[in-house]
């Protein structure tokens, strides 16, 4: 347990005052004001999906106008944003393809040859209308997370420019960005999903995340440094076998991992593997009925599972006080199982440190 | 006076029932355990990938992850993580639907230093159709294979739907995928542990 809290001082206070004080009698953490997080940051964009008639835009005007809209709402609330070809010129030297997985040393090159202190990578998918933003806010010098949130905006059928929905995501997407914490470093890996696409995967590691995040005492590090970390030496995150968790133990500096994983439960019959059926399947997000969000909490020095932890939503409306009935959609239902099951590790963790 | 307090504990005997019945799922299970074996000397365990046979893609899956998350709140085993394994079979050149040998068994166990594998065969996993109410139904046989020698010491094959006496009484629909999952899953290991 004392990897998990990590290597750094204070961990052991913080851990012993949550455990005394109780989780749930704790006040909220206030939000971090605007001036006290990052000064500069460096913005890259990475685009998944295609474009589709509802939202017909190129990659390079896409790419260039995410970067116009998040500079903006960036420099609106007093950060500097580093100039675009100097970004560039570091983004093609470590060829940085996905922002699912970034060289550590990408990050250490950013902060002495750009001189920022954060990172914001934006991943955004397009898929038929639906405009998906993922958007993380990694701290240079150590790769934790000062920030990161998830919006989509759909395009309507009333002819609205795909600028208009891009700034619709992007507006709800940018997070605040926090001040660099001094808690305890966590090590999220990104989420296994089963049954569901890779943007619901990307979706529930982004809730877990801000989770975190939100409870305030915990550092999460950024998953992509530590699929990049695992990447550069030739290892699948998927498969952890010794010389991968030696990987992370060195590169992240901690002892302890925690793996989430989203499962649907609604059928899904068995697939045609025809080229002709790949070639007619029309792209969209797999329905999300009924699903369970799972964390297990790993030990990276002998390979085996400390704890699991598992939430549990079911499928169609939810019910509320007084007979209210409410349709939360998908992200507000990742997001809320989310929440729980990083509550009951929590939990866990304080209750075991102390 | 004794006799009405009969009848209050008979009456709510009979409530707890129907509530269970209510809420519950049907299982059906038959099993077998080595009896010489000492199951104490097990601690460190695998779950191999359960090998599908349902008509969806993802049963396997599904129940591996519920199974998982049941025998870790159990607590009466180390488990290794599914990317350990994982890494194993593909370092081994086993294939995840494939049944072992016993010496493939044996050389498995000993590459994860683990004392037994769990194997599992999802036979069903969906929707039941022959009734008028369509319920939800997972079929699957749990095995554990001890490590030192590759042989059986644990079976166990459970059926179990979403129906019950209670909700065919009452009119309620099939409990869900993910109940009816963790209610065959909880009704194999309650057979072991």
């Amino acid at each position: 347990m004392k990897a998990v809290l990590g290597r750094h001082p204070h961990a052991w206070a913080l851990a012993g005052l949550a455990a005394l004080a109780g989780l749930w009698m704790l006040p909220a953490t206030p939000a971090p004001a605007a001036d006290d997080g990052p000064d500069s940051v460096a913005v890259v964009v990475h685009l998944l999906g295609a474009p589709s008639p509802q939202l017909p835009a190129g990659a390079a005007e896409l790419r260039a106008a995410t970067l116009d809209l998040v500079a903006a709402i960036l420099q609106s609330r007093g950060v500097t944003v580093a100039d675009r070809a100097v970004t560039e010129n570091v983004v093609r030297r470590h060829v940085v393809r996905t922002g699912d997985s970034l060289d550590p040393r990408f990050l250490a090159d950013l902060a002495t040859a750009v001189r920022v202190d954060a990172l914001v990578a934006v991943s955004l998918l397009v898929q038929g209308g639906r405009l998906a933003a993922t958007v993380r806010a990694v701290a240079a010098t150590d790769g934790t997370l000062v920030g990161v949130a998830f919006a989509e905006a759909e395009a309507g059928a009333t002819g609205e420019p795909w600028q208009a929905v891009l700034a619709r995501a992007l507006k709800q997407a940018v997070p605040q960005l926090a001040p660099p914490g001094d808690g305890p470093v966590v090590l999220v890996l990104p989420a296994h999903a089963i049954g569901l696409g890779p943007d619901t995967a990307r979706l529930a590691t982004a809730s877990l995340l801000a989770a975190v995040l939100a409870e305030g005492r915990w550092r999460p590090l950024d998953p992509a440094l530590a699929a990049g970390a695992a990447a550069a030496a030739g290892c699948d995150l998927e498969r952890l076998d010794s010389r991968a968790r030696d990987v992370l133990r060195q590169s992240c500096r901690v002892e302890h991992a925690v793996a989430p994983e989203i499962v649907s439960f609604g059928e899904t019959g068995r697939v045609d593997m025809s080229p002709e059926a790949g070639e007619s399947a029309v792209p969209g997000r797999t329905s999300l009925s009924e699903f369970a969000f799972s964390v297990r909490l790993l030990d990276l020095r002998t390979g085996l599972v400390d704890h699991a932890f598992s939430a549990h939503l079911a499928g169609g409306p939810v019910q509320g006080w007084f007979g209210r009935i409410d349709h939360p959609g998908e992200p507000a239902r990742i997001r809320a199982a989310a929440r729980r099951v990083w509550s009951r590790l929590l939990g866990y963790l304080e209750e075991d440190a102390s | 006076m004794r006799s009405r307090r009969r009848w209050r504990w008979g009456a709510a005997v009979l409530a707890a029932a129907l509530v269970l019945a209510a809420g519950g799922c049907g299982s059906g299970a038959s099993q077998f355990i080595r009896d010489d074996v000492d199951f104490s000397f097990i601690r460190r365990v695998a779950v191999y990938p359960f090998y599908n046979l349902s008509q969806d893609v993802y049963g396997g899956q599904r129940v591996q992850s519920v199974f998982l998350t049941e025998l870790l709140e159990r607590n009466e085993v180390e488990v290794l993580d599914r990317g350990e394994v994982l890494a194993a079979v593909a370092e081994m050149k086993l294939h995840p639907d494939a049944i072992l040998s016993p010496q493939q068994v044996q050389s498995l166990g000993s590459r994860l230093k683990a004392d037994a594998v769990f194997f599992a065969t999802v036979e069903e996993y969906g929707t039941e159709r022959s009734h008028a109410n369509p319920t939800q139904v997972v079929t699957a046989t749990y095995q554990l294979c001890e490590a030192q020698t590759g042989r059986v010491v644990w079976s166990s094959q459970i059926r179990t739907d979403g129906a019950s006496l209670g909700r065919k009484l009452f009119g309620g629909g099939s409990a869900s995928a993910f109940a009816v999952a963790r209610e065959n899953v909880r009704a194999a290991l309650g057979t072991l542990f």
